[in-house]
């Protein structure tokens, strides 16, 4: 499902305008003070910041709104007042901005609040109806965002503040009860089981509200909205209801959400339908909303949804407690959702740069291999122009050369980018090698390098997919080959039964080795010491080929005395039953 | 002095590169001298004097611009036009251009073509750079 729906709540709607604060550490712990018009700091009792500072003047600073700027004045004090480390008369205060006065150092917090959740409590709401987005019964979720319509815009105006907080930092001033605790610790591992187990989002969201319906028996709907960040736009992410809803709908207090969201702070409200103001709402009066909880997920400051949760089943269904334990739920998938978004821009930008990488590999490629086609169609032209059939077989060969490293390319491209099952057969690997000796030994005769073939006469068939070993192994054979070319050398092809839960293949060469340099660029697309003789795409290609077998390439090498190369492949796969009658299967490619 | 005679040295590991080259200016009657790297390619420019260069930039034992710096520190050879043959823009996103290598290198290279290479631009810049006028 796709539609694209209207929004839950348009980008910036709500968004309320709040006082800045100063943040300060005293042994007593962390301080805040939100800041009014105008707020004096010193040392005296008369401040409304007071310092217990002795290097602080009795009034020492004042901090005031000044068209829209908020401003730092020193107050003739003796010691002056400091921002970010420099001594200042007056200065314009930025989020972040550090005022040190004596031994103390003030944080100015202008941007968005400290994650804290404090309750809200409503005793006389309705919830406003906020239809729209169609949500089949039973746990799902939508992935894309659902919509919704508000058809009742009511204001909610009489919460009732708490003072219970549930931040981390003051958690542990409240004794919950065993109960609470038990609850809390369930949606907590639940929550924690599904990142454990590296489940997907959208999985995590489901499981969160699993877990708080398993616990919430009284809760008949639970919705984790999403705010999207790119359009801002807040929609339904994940939703569970008990009894299935011909309706479909989701409707929820807008004004309620966007007060938990703006203020990031969780919201309980008693009863939704008492209020008759709101008697005429389409939830409240279709579906009967008593008691709802809504807790923001916040992650750094950064509010990127909500969970909500509400019921029919009458008034003070939910508790203070309750949201206290929705509000650690949303804090865990608040991470969740965090961590998932900045691995998707990981991702991404992986993506983008692997691109561009491969994007100018291969043009690189492609230029050297057009160089030669290009370059020796002139000299074709040009010499039966004059008759010079010479010159024309040898351009004519230049063209034939590169043609072919054109279809190596292609070839490997497609190797390395298809992901693919190995189709698995019970193969003669010491066949294999000798087929892919034969081809290597051409390629040798005209180089002046010997190539040998060692088998191990006891090795049994093995379960590869033939194509993909015959493929790493010629590139591994015809390396060797090249790396002998330029002082001459021999290859060495050889097979070994299993030892330690692999057979081994070894193409080992005389040649000219590599350096350290060579070797760590070895398996990295593009790299190829041979310029336009190699795509560059060999080796990662041997390497994918063996490592989708669940097997290696060990390398070892001395420049200037040659290299090792050993496949490692496990004998048999998990995927049996193909050749289970023991016959040995011919490859049809060969 | 006629561009007969005159001895034009190709470096480049590439032998259908060197082979190419030779052939689109055999007929202006120059001789060749080629080398299959950066260390033979300076070897043969101090033993046999050649008229111009035609370097690659990629290439084994000692690349292309260093070739060149190299070149243009030796008295004997410092006066010697080069000509540079280069891809390298395709992998590093970079285009090179004389001025720019100039920049790098210290002092400009007499042309700069980019591979694949047009048989005509190469014709022409070596007839010029040969009789002068460049």
């Amino acid at each position: 499902m796709n539609r694209r729906l209207r929004p839950l709540l348009s980008p910036g709607e709500g968004i309320e305008d709040l006082m800045p604060e100063l943040v300060w550490t005293t042994p007593k712990g962390r301080q805040e003070h939100e800041l009014k018009a105008e707020t004096r700091i010193g040392r005296g009792l008369g401040n409304d910041i007071q310092l217990p500072d002795f290097m602080a003047s009795t009034f020492h600073a004042t901090i005031a709104c000044q068209d829209g700027a908020w401003i730092v004045e020193d107050n003739k004090s003796t010691n002056g007042t400091f921002v970010n480390g420099d001594r200042q008369q007056r200065a314009i205060l930025h989020d972040g901005d550090v005022i040190t006065i004596g031994d103390v150092s003030l944080t100015f917090n202008n941007a968005v609040r400290p994650q804290s959740s404090t309750i809200f409590i409503r005793e006389n709401a309705a919830a406003e109806t906020l239809a729209g987005g169609k949500a089949p019964a039973g746990a799902r979720h939508t992935g894309d965002i659902l919509d919704s319509v508000f058809r009742d815009d009511a204001e909610l105006t009489q919460f009732k503040t708490s003072s219970l907080t549930v931040s981390a930092d003051v958690a542990g001033q409240r004794v919950a009860d065993a109960g609470v605790l038990e609850r809390r610790l369930k949606v907590s591992y639940e929550i924690s089981k599904g990142v454990a187990a590296t489940l997907g989002l959208p999985e995590i969201m489901d499981r969160t509200l699993a877990a708080l319906f398993e616990i919430f028996e009284a809760a008949e709907r639970a919705f984790i909205l999403l705010v999207d960040p790119d359009t801002g736009e807040v929609g339904s992410a994940a939703v569970r209801r008990r009894v299935p809803d011909d309706t479909e709908e989701i409707s929820m207090s807008r004004t309620a959400l966007r007060q938990a969201m703006d203020r990031r702070e969780a919201i309980l409200c008693m009863d939704a339908l008492s209020d008759a103001r709101y008697s005429d709402a389409r939830s409240v009066v279709s579906l009967g909303i008593r008691s709802m909880m809504i807790a923001p997920l916040v992650f750094q400051n950064q509010v990127l949804g909500a969970i909500y949760m509400d019921t029919r089943h009458g008034a003070g269904r939910f508790s203070e407690p309750d949201l206290e334990l929705i509000t650690v739920a949303a804090g865990q998938v608040a991470g969740c959702v965090a961590n998932a978004r900045l691995h998707e821009q990981v991702v991404r930008s992986e993506r983008l740069a692997a691109v561009g990488q491969t994007v100018a590999g291969l043009t690189h490629c492609i230029k050297n291999i057009l160089q030669g086609i290009t370059g020796g169609a002139y000299l074709v032209d040009k010499a039966l122009a004059k008759g010079d059939m010479d010159r024309a077989f040898s351009g004519w060969d230049m063209v034939k050369r590169n043609n072919a490293f054109m279809e190596d390319l292609v070839f490997d491209l497609l190797s390395y980018s298809k992901e693919r099952q190995p189709e698995y057969r019970a193969t003669d690997l010491n066949e294999l090698c000798e087929d892919v000796c034969k081809l290597a030994a051409a390629r040798g005769d005209t180089k002046g390098v010997q190539v040998t073939f060692e088998p191990d006469r006891t090795l049994e068939p093995v379960e590869v997919d033939p194509t993909g070993i015959r493929r790493s192994v010629l590139n591994l054979a015809m390396n060797a080959v090249d790396a002998c070319a330029n002082k001459g050398g021999s290859v060495t092809v050889a097979t070994e039964s299993p030892r330690d839960g692999f057979v081994r293949v070894m193409v080992r060469d005389t040649g000219c080795g590599m350096s350290d340099e060579t070797r760590a660029k070895l398996f990295t697309m593009f790299f190829s010491t041979k310029r336009s003789k190699g795509t560059g795409l060999g080796l990662p290609v041997s390497k994918k080929i063996v490592e989708e077998h669940g097997g290696r390439i060990e390398v070892a090498s001395q420049e200037g005395e040659g290299t090792t190369f050993t496949v490692c492949l496990p004998p048999t796969q998990l995927q049996k039953g193909e050749c289970d009658d023991g016959r040995r299967e011919e490859d049809p490619d060969r | 002095m006629t561009a007969e005679g005159k001895k034009i040295l190709i470096v480049d590991d590439e032998p259908d590169v060197r082979e190419f080259v030779q052939g689109v200016l055999e007929e202006s009657g120059y001789q060749f001298i080629t080398a299959a790297d950066g260390e033979e390619g300076l070897a043969k420019a101090k033993a046999e004097s050649p008229d111009l260069a035609i370097l690659d930039v990629q290439m084994p034992k000692k690349d292309g611009f260093r070739l060149f710096s190299e070149l243009r520190a030796d008295d004997a050879t410092k006066s010697m036009p080069v000509i540079m043959l280069t891809g390298i823009g395709d992998r590093t996103g970079l285009r090179f251009d004389a001025e720019d290598m100039g920049e790098f290198l210290g002092s400009e290279p007499e042309a700069y073509i980019e591979k694949p290479v047009d048989p005509e631009k190469l014709s022409e810049t070596v007839g010029k750079l040969l009789s002068g006028q460049s």
